[in-house]
């Protein structure tokens, strides 16, 4: 064996087998300078060790590990300990409390509507076209997106209906959203068996879709549907961009480049490329929440299915029509008599100003 | 695959975002890259292990700056802590070369927090008695493989079939640069002026 045998490294770090450590110390017994390599190999190793453990090693930011957090509770699919896990940590940014909140709204707006019209409009008299079976996969669009010409629902997710519900019988869904800046969350009347059935399994961060200014891009009825980004070609799994990113915003007004941590106040690559956004109806200054949030929802629900919400003011119709395997489509048109209070806390907050 | 709960992720982040962190610097040169980085590998975790993501998808091999090629991300056993940090430490590597490849033009500007004290001017260097410093340069003297086998051995107690697993190097080959790599720093100790060596690496001549 040379002296220079990388096993005799080995032997030093534990890397050897037994019997090959046997035969380097037998070698060491018989050849004094061989002893004082590894002796000097071993110190160095020592001191490799000590120094490079004393590095500093930095810890990822809270928001980082939230995002991770945020992956787990939803990929964990409706674990309630990782909802509690989620929903109260110790200092909740603003988005992630409006994004409980308008989440939780959002889900149980979808949740009574059904409920309600399975429930009081359900029966073959009122069945709706193209009437869906339960439990069948589906895809999902929102019949008002589509019918805006935003072509943009190309993504839907599939959608098995819940197996309780028989949506054969939902006609409609409306919803009216009366908002103001002020008070948190209250909804009425909604059956806690579908609530919890169709309870998140987290809060996702607001889907938030504007440019420097949402506000005003919002107000000037920006098309925000095409959102691109290089962080998308590059590195699909980024949930966040990077600080160094460039985020582009493509909208009916121009074209919007924000770095990285700019985007990353409003949404998450992820989340919102798969948000598609038309909104018809005009705003004002000093619009209430209500007014001012359209919030085109795509979230994973308990039964790890997705569904559509979209939440317009103010007056909110949440248009939902089914689309089978075979391309039937049910649609509902808006009932009357399916309402839902919701007050929420305000959704642009001055921080989110330029 | 069970989806992991919120808790064990935190167990998972508290035990590991920091050597992560650490070793994705090294590749990247820059705090902020690393931490992007390492969220992404902790997702692609919380994803893969959810069945929300394939696991043994083989990465684009580096037409890389330092010589490492990206390995192919072993399917991922959560029930084994051990393969799971080999496997968290492949997934950090492999985005971590990616972002060399793909900023290997841009120079970014250090974070504040990442902005060392004054540095020192050559002479300071010289005549710097501080052991880990002048470790610290030396192993600048040596390959980047050399410098991540080191590291990842040195750094977080990993085996040489670790090292191979997540570098995609054979396990001889880890033996191989971390011998040559020891060998190289002792060399590199003796050719320098011996008052000027910290007591604390002298004792490795």
């Amino acid at each position: 064996m040379s002296h220079d045998d990388p096993k005799f490294t080995a032997y030093v770090l534990n890397e050897l087998h037994s019997n090959e450590s046997a035969e380097i110390e037998r070698t060491i017994l018989e050849h004094p300078h061989v002893n004082a390599e590894v002796a000097e190999t071993r110190e160095m190793a020592d001191i490799l060790r000590d120094t490079l453990k004393a590095e500093a090693a930095p810890a990822l930011c809270e928001r980082r590990r939230d995002a991770v957090l945020r992956a787990a509770a939803i990929a964990g699919k409706a674990s309630q300990p990782a909802l509690e896990n989620f929903a109260a940590p110790a200092e909740q940014a603003w988005w992630q409390r409006v994004g409980f909140w308008q989440l939780t709204a959002a889900c149980l707006v979808f949740g009574f509507g059904v409920y309600a019209l399975s429930v009081n409009l359900g029966g073959s008299a009122q069945k709706a076209p193209g009437v869906v079976q339960t439990g069948t996969e589906q895809k999902v669009t929102i019949g008002n997106l589509a019918d805006e010409g935003g072509g943009n629902v190309d993504s839907a997710p599939s959608l098995k209906v819940p197996s309780n519900v028989d949506p054969s019988g939902v006609t409609s869904v409306a919803v009216d959203l009366n908002g103001t800046k002020t008070n948190p969350l209250h909804i009425a009347s909604v059956p806690n068996d579908l609530t919890n059935k169709l309870q998140p399994i987290a809060p996702k961060r607001p889907q938030v879709v504007g440019t420097n200014d949402p506000l005003a891009q919002m107000r000037a009825g920006a098309d925000i549907g095409k959102v691109q980004t290089k962080a998308a070609a590059h590195s699909p799994n980024t949930s966040v961009p990077g600080p160094h990113e460039q985020v582009v915003l493509r909208t009916d007004n121009g074209e919007v480049k924000l770095t990285g941590e700019e985007a990353n106040r409003y949404f998450s690559v992820r989340e919102y490329l798969d948000v598609r956004l038309r909104e018809a109806g005009s705003l004002h200054e000093g619009a209430s929440y209500a007014e001012v949030a359209r919030i085109f929802r795509h979230e994973s629900y308990a039964d790890g299915v997705h569904r559509f919400v979209m939440i317009r003011c103010p007056s909110i119709k949440v248009g939902v029509s089914f689309v089978t395997k075979d391309n039937a489509e049910a649609e509902w048109p808006i009932a009357p008599d399916a309402k839902i209070r919701i007050i929420t806390k305000p959704y642009f907050e001055p921080e989110l100003g330029n | 695959m069970t989806p992991p709960p919120a808790t064990d992720i935190r167990g998972l982040l508290d035990r590991y975002e920091r050597p992560l962190v650490r070793y994705a610097m090294g590749i990247v040169g820059d705090l902020e890259s690393a931490r992007d980085v390492v969220q992404d590998a902790f997702i692609r975790y919380v994803r893969i292990i959810s069945g929300e993501e394939g696991g043994d998808d083989a990465m684009q091999p580096a037409r890389s700056t330092n010589d490492a090629e990206t390995v192919s991300e072993a399917a991922l056993d959560p029930s084994d802590t051990r393969h799971i940090e080999a496997w968290l430490f492949t997934v950090t590597r492999n985005r971590a070369l990616d972002h060399v490849r793909k900023y290997s033009r841009i120079i970014p500007m250090p974070m504040p927090e990442e902005r060392m004290s004054e540095e020192p001017g050559p002479d300071e260097e010289l005549a710097s008695s501080d052991a880990a410093d002048w470790l610290l340069k030396l192993l600048d003297a040596l390959t980047p493989n050399q410098r991540e086998v080191i590291r990842l051995k040195f750094q977080n107690d990993l085996s040489y079939k670790e090292i191979s697993d997540i570098t995609g190097l054979t396990v001889t080959n880890v033996g191989f640069l971390l011998h040559i790599g020891l060998k190289k720093l002792r060399t590199l100790l003796r050719e320098a002026p011996l008052d000027a060596i910290p007591t604390r690496l002298r004792t490795a001549l």
